[in-house]
């Protein structure tokens, strides 16, 4: 619609008014402390329901680092933080000889940018501690009226020396995430513990899914991981919920709702609470899941096809000169790395223009021969790569080799073994160097 | 443990605040009271936000409250005139006269109804399903006055050659 496209264009461009932000926060803040009264309101109701005896409250709205994080993590860096984990709120309380102590974390992202989003995921936090501490205290009432009731007197109550505690934990931190637990749990009853993760992008401010993470095939490599480490486990004696079938093969253990944290060296790992997949006894089960980089790193050794030498000379860490013998001849690079975690050599030819035009690999030496398994290893992450199985399979009559080869989107890739020297090569199908 | 849809409720007006004042704008043609439109429409939807039955609810009910604020205040500045429509025997509300003939004055010159729909659709892309639900009007009713509207803005624009 011609007619309107004018329109829309002048409609998209009205400023925005920097009192905008300003007058909607204020609503916000307004709305928030009507809220924070209501809660109160409750929580009040709910304690004063129990019998006459004086409680002593201590209430400290400090905001200062939490313990648990500085015993974690040990020191914070102070240049280049974008977020830090800070303790909102803390308070203990004793009443009727049931001790509550609530540790309330919130988010402080240095960033303003995000401070929206940085607001209302705290107020969710707020209000999860705060729920949850209120519902523990209703049990543990609900559970002192069912003991005196039937004959329990005060001091046997006393003795139970029941315990409610919320607090949290920094898992892990760097400059793109902050990954934060944060726990509930009552000593008398371990069913209602709880343990409620979320893991953030500090460029976006936004939660992190396992998908963010592990990329869209997440759901397949999660529940392949999780079982396989399931096998594993089992091996050395852990019991775990079976399907129909006596196996865990069916089963689909991710779902949206699973809790993950990400771990120190940046993996995620999901957590199963106790009862969840296993057993009681098992305990907690939490899963690493090490993300599998081949794809990534076997595109960037398809990048070098058509790249100019010279722009391939700082890359893979470094590639040294490869002449002929008589040093008359440049034949390409040779990188000395490690692919998907093991060692390798990568070769690069190059033409007369000096543009590459194919890639070695060398995924085994003369000191550690590949075996069947690494080759097919190397075919399968290759496979994976290409998206199909190898377009041919043959053993060379003149070598021996074994070789596998794949043919797609004009590259071709080749697989060969010849006794143990396994080899890895990428090159443009013939006539489509970029 | 629990939430309800405050948390996204929150998120999601900071988020889009700013297509939220351009659509005040377009009704309202004046900075304050455009910010007054918006400030008024987040102040009910933060004290409403129990009326919403799910997540997916909350963008065209949102538009909903901001739509019938920005209205009311031009109904507080008298800047709707009331108009009689012989031929449907009810009177409904046109927006004050703008002199002139470009698009704006046009679609200015809409019956409110016919001018929101053309706004939510060209301006904010909502779709004939969500405007249906913002204006609470019946889709095939959206259709008709979504397309007499574009017509008349034809026609109106046209003259303009004359």
């Amino acid at each position: 619609m011609m007619l309107l496209d004018e329109e829309k264009k002048k409609y998209d461009s009205v400023d925005i008014p920097d009192e905008l932000s300003l007058r909607i926060n204020a609503e916000i803040e307004k709305s928030g402390l009507k809220r924070a009264k209501k809660l109160i309101i409750r929580r009040r109701i709910s304690r004063v329901s129990a019998a006459a005896a004086a409680s002593i409250a201590v209430f400290t709205a400090a905001l200062n680092t939490s313990t648990a994080f500085a015993e974690t993590t040990g020191s914070i860096p102070v240049i280049g933080t974008v977020a830090r984990v800070l303790t909102f709120r803390s308070y203990e309380n004793e009443n009727n000889g049931m001790n509550i102590s609530v540790e309330i974390p919130s988010i402080d992202m240095i960033s303003e940018d995000l401070s929206g989003i940085e607001q209302s995921v705290n107020r969710e936090i707020l209000e999860l501690c705060e729920n949850y501490a209120d519902e523990a205290l209703n049990r543990a009432e609900e559970y002192r009226t069912a003991f005196l009731s039937t004959g329990g007197t005060e001091e046997e109550w006393s003795a139970h020396d029941i315990r409610i505690k919320v607090w949290y934990e920094v898992k892990s931190q760097s400059d793109k995430y902050l990954s934060l637990a944060i726990m509930g749990t009552e000593n008398w009853n371990s069913a209602h513990n709880e343990t409620k993760y979320y893991n953030f992008d500090l460029d976006t401010g936004k939660l992190l899914e396992l998908k963010d993470i592990l990329g869209p095939d997440y759901k397949k490599t999660v529940d392949e991981e999780i079982k396989r480490q399931i096998s594993e486990r089992k091996e050395s004696g852990s019991v775990y919920f079976e399907d129909l079938a006596g196996s865990n093969d069916s089963t689909d253990f991710y779902n949206d709702n699973t809790g993950f944290y990400i771990n120190e060296k940046g993996n995620p790992v999901i957590v199963f609470a106790p009862y969840e997949i296993a057993p009681g006894s098992e305990g907690t089960q939490e899963f690493e899941i090490i993300p599998d980089t081949a794809e990534s790193e076997l595109f960037a050794l398809t990048e070098l096809l058509g790249m100019e030498d010279s722009e391939s000379a700082e890359l893979f860490g470094g590639g040294a000169e490869n002449y002929s013998a008589d040093g008359s001849f440049y034949i390409g690079r040779c990188y000395e790395t490690s692919l998907c975690g093991s060692d390798c050599k990568i070769y690069t030819t190059c033409n007369d223009d000096k543009i590459i035009e194919s890639v070695s690999v060398w995924l085994s030496s003369e000191d550690e021969p590949a075996s069947n398994e690494d080759m097919s290893l190397w075919i399968s992450r290759v496979s994976n790569f290409m998206g199909s199985e190898p377009s041919s399979h043959n053993i060379s009559e003149e070598s021996g080799s074994d070789n596998y080869t794949w043919a797609s989107d004009g590259l071709i890739a080749s697989v060969r073994n010849l006794d143990g020297l396994l080899t890895m090569s990428f090159q443009p199908a013939i006539g489509e160097l970029k | 443990m629990k939430t309800d849809f405050y948390d996204s409720i929150v998120a999601y007006i900071v988020d889009e605040q700013n297509k939220f004042y351009r659509l005040a704008y377009s009704y309202l043609r004046n900075r304050d009271d455009a910010l007054d439109a918006v400030q008024n429409a987040v102040c009910k939807a933060l004290e409403h936000y129990r009326d919403i039955k799910n997540q997916e609810a909350v963008k065209t009910w949102f538009y909903r409250i901001l739509i019938n604020e920005s209205i009311n205040i031009l109904k507080e500045k008298h800047r709707l005139t009331y108009v009689y429509d012989e031929n449907k025997d009810r009177i409904y509300e046109e927006k004050g006269f703008e002199p002139g003939f470009d698009a704006k004055d046009c679609l200015s010159r809409l019956d409110i109804e016919a001018q929101t729909i053309i706004k939510l659709r060209f301006f904010e892309e909502l779709s004939l399903n969500e405007i249906a639900k913002v204006t609470g009007l019946n889709i095939n009713t959206v259709k008709s006055k979504l397309y007499r509207g574009l017509k008349q803005m034809k026609i109106c624009l046209k003259e303009d050659e004359l």
